[in-house]
């Protein structure tokens, strides 16, 4: 079927009045009936001969899909992207969380004598390996490495602090004493 | 699909369009071929009219066609009575992205491109002049004034589908059309003089 455009259909509802105005109407009605023209006819190819066939030819498969291919791809795309987004923030947080739950803080004393190294228990890190934890389902085993890796950076990082807080430890009352 | 069968709606040439898009949502492949044989010339034109490659016009018009395929089956069209704004709104976002990405602006006087034209060597000069300096007049316009022109002609909208189309009250869209219309008008003349003067110099300095 022809539905190349050759005059304007809805020339009925046409408000212009102005003469030289319709007259260019007419011209853009041509312009346009030429550009619908333009495509490109292909006798003979196994694509279809005309733009319709062509078209038609190219989509019917999607028509036939019960889960259009377009539409399942874009769904789960922009679903994984949140959840790689979520789980990029997840990781930076935990890691920051994990960080200055763990290291050693300073105190001034009251009494002004000098500092002291506080600990912090590990409840802090358990509360943030659990929040976590909740973007285990949407992304499958991937969280379980997550998890592992930060576990075991914040037993290095504990170990660390230890070994580091026994060091200063010792330090500070030499240095006092001189 | 959310496909409202009582919500008539008549397209340009009055086929209530709304029981075919029904049965095309169900898989009917002769409704669907029927939408493609309605709706895409206009599409491609709108393409054509912008983009002036009437390959990638047809890309655009197929890609189109296949997001209209998925929308209907998946359920993506909800919009009662309004499927040729809706449509000829998603053909002009892929219009206007396929500008952004190729940068390509219509050379609407080259003559080149007005030679791929069908017939173009049959058409009166005259007819050939009005056309190379309105297809040069479009590419002055601003993009709403162009826009609103080529859905008119080449999209073949009402003005009710455009004011839908574009989102924008019956009144505002008539002026809209009407200021399009006289600036389109000013520019061509401006083309025709010009051309006018040129052949006259041209014809002087050849004597």
């Amino acid at each position: 079927m022809d539905n190349t455009p050759t005059s304007n259909a809805n020339a009925g509802d046409n408000p212009v009045a102005d003469p030289a105005l319709r007259e260019l109407e007419a011209l853009l009605d041509r312009s346009a009936a030429l550009d619908a023209r333009a495509a490109l006819d292909l006798p003979g190819s196994a694509r279809g001969r005309s733009l319709e066939d062509r078209i038609h030819a190219s989509t019917r498969d999607v028509l036939s899909e019960t889960s259009p291919v377009i539409a399942t791809i874009g769904k789960s795309e922009s679903r994984a992207r949140v959840w790689r987004i979520a789980a990029a923030i997840g990781v930076v947080a935990s890691i920051g969380i994990l960080y200055s739950a763990t290291r050693p803080q300073t105190v001034v004393k009251p009494d002004g004598t000098g500092v002291q190294l506080t600990t912090r228990t590990s409840s802090d890190v358990e509360y943030v390996l659990a929040a976590v934890s909740l973007l285990d389902e949407p992304l499958g085993s991937g969280i379980d490495d997550l998890m592992a890796d930060a576990t075991r950076l914040h037993e290095l990082v504990t170990s660390d602090r230890e070994i580091g807080a026994a060091q200063t430890s010792e330090e500070k009352p030499a240095k006092q004493g001189v | 699909m959310k496909v409202v069968p009582e919500a008539s709606q008549p397209d340009s040439e009055g086929t209530d369009i709304t029981p075919i898009l029904v049965a095309a949502s169900r898989g009917d492949e002769s409704a669907w071929r029927r939408i493609v044989d309605l709706y895409s010339r206009r599409v491609f034109a709108l393409a054509q009219a912008r983009l002036r490659n009437p390959e990638v016009a047809e890309e655009i018009a197929q890609s189109v066609f296949a997001t209209l395929a998925a929308k209907l089956v998946g359920g993506g069209y909800s919009e009662k009575g309004k499927f040729e704004p809706w449509l000829f709104r998603i053909a002009s976002n892929r219009i206007r992205d396929e500008q952004r990405r190729t940068r390509r602006h219509a050379v609407s006087h080259d003559p080149e491109i007005l030679d791929r034209h069908a017939g173009a060597e049959e058409r009166p000069q005259r007819e050939e002049e009005q056309l190379s300096a309105l297809r040069w007049a479009m590419g002055q316009l601003a993009e709403a004034d162009r826009e609103v022109i080529e859905l008119r002609h080449h999209g073949q909208l009402s003005f009710n589908q455009l004011a839908e189309s574009l989102d924008e009250p019956l009144g505002t869209l008539l002026a809209r059309h009407h200021r399009a219309l006289a600036k389109l008008k000013s520019l061509m003349e401006t083309a025709l003089r010009t051309r006018t003067t040129e052949s006259r110099e041209e014809g002087r300095v050849g004597a």
